[in-house]
């Protein structure tokens, strides 16, 4: 995908960190299918990494400044909401890391490691949902053209 | 049935659903289209029966027998679902794994809803 910062004016154009996030997991999911395990554990590293990096940049940058501005809080826009699911998603990505490195092929393990991609999958897709509706749009009504590049100048990842 | 040898039946044929996901997961298409048209089937005649069997059963409250009568209807509309999906895979050449990838997480549901009902059961027969 290479550079972004010309492609980032909104806070709402981090909906395609998002859609990478998922992407990846996907892309991991198939390699898996393929028993291609060398590759799954590859495109999960790039995934946890990318991953960390986003949620901190959202934990520094994006609630501080969501925390100051909105006020008062919409329901369903708290910040311990976003932070207690960010917990979670590193949670799993851990899991998930350790769990796809000892997953024999021939037992049941792989259907059950799938079990549990479905409920981290639909976590993410709740949680992108929140970002979007609150975090990321409400930030866009509130902070000047400036304060935005400035903000997202903080989301540029060089591999992604 | 109901008796105590429901809640074995219940685990062994879930535990042979999942061998045929772990064949559609490792894209053994023809090895699990062959499996869940078997499997479906017999979950399908052993739903029926179950469900013919629970209405003459003596619950000890309406409620209850209620409560596992729908979940029963649920999990064959489930397998009719599923029937369905497997139709569709089986004719693919070379696999799609988008649709795989829906269609396990579809049975991921399926999974739940008979969890719930082995749970509930359980709960039931104990009271």
């Amino acid at each position: 995908m290479g550079n972004q910062s010309d492609t980032y004016q909104n806070i709402t154009h981090l909906n395609r960190q998002h859609k990478k996030i998922f992407d990846l997991f996907v892309t991991h999911q198939k390699y898996l299918m393929h028993g291609e395990i060398d590759k799954a554990s590859d495109t999960l590293l790039e995934l946890k990494r990318f991953i960390e990096f986003h949620l901190e940049a959202e934990d520094n940058i994006l609630l501080p400044l969501y925390k100051k501005h909105v006020s008062p809080v919409p329901a369903g826009g708290a910040v311990e909401f976003f932070i207690h699911e960010h917990n979670k998603i590193n949670r799993y990505m851990d899991e998930f890391y350790r769990r796809s490195i000892d997953t024999s092929a021939d037992s049941l393990d792989l259907v059950h490691l799938f079990d549990d991609y479905y409920k981290f999958k639909h976590l993410l897709d709740h949680h992108h949902t929140r970002e979007d509706t609150f975090l990321f749009r409400l930030l866009d009504r509130i902070l000047t053209e400036d304060k935005k590049k400035e903000v997202l100048a903080h989301f540029i990842f060089n591999n992604i | 049935m109901p008796d105590k040898y429901y809640l074995k039946n219940c685990k062994d044929l879930l535990i042979g659903f999942e061998k045929i996901q772990l064949k559609m997961l490792q894209l053994d298409l023809k090895g699990a289209s062959e499996g869940f048209f078997t499997q479906l089937e017999e979950m399908r005649q052993f739903f029926t029966e179950v469900k013919a069997d629970f209405a003459n059963h003596p619950f000890k409250s309406d409620r209850d027998k209620t409560l596992l009568t729908k979940q029963i209807e649920r999990l064959l509309i489930f397998l009719k679902e599923m029937d369905l999906h497997i139709t569709g895979f089986q004719s693919k050449v070379t696999p799609d794994e988008n649709e795989i990838l829906f269609i396990f997480e579809r049975q991921h549901l399926f999974k739940n809803i008979y969890r719930k009902h082995l749970t509930d059961y359980s709960a039931i027969i104990e009271k």
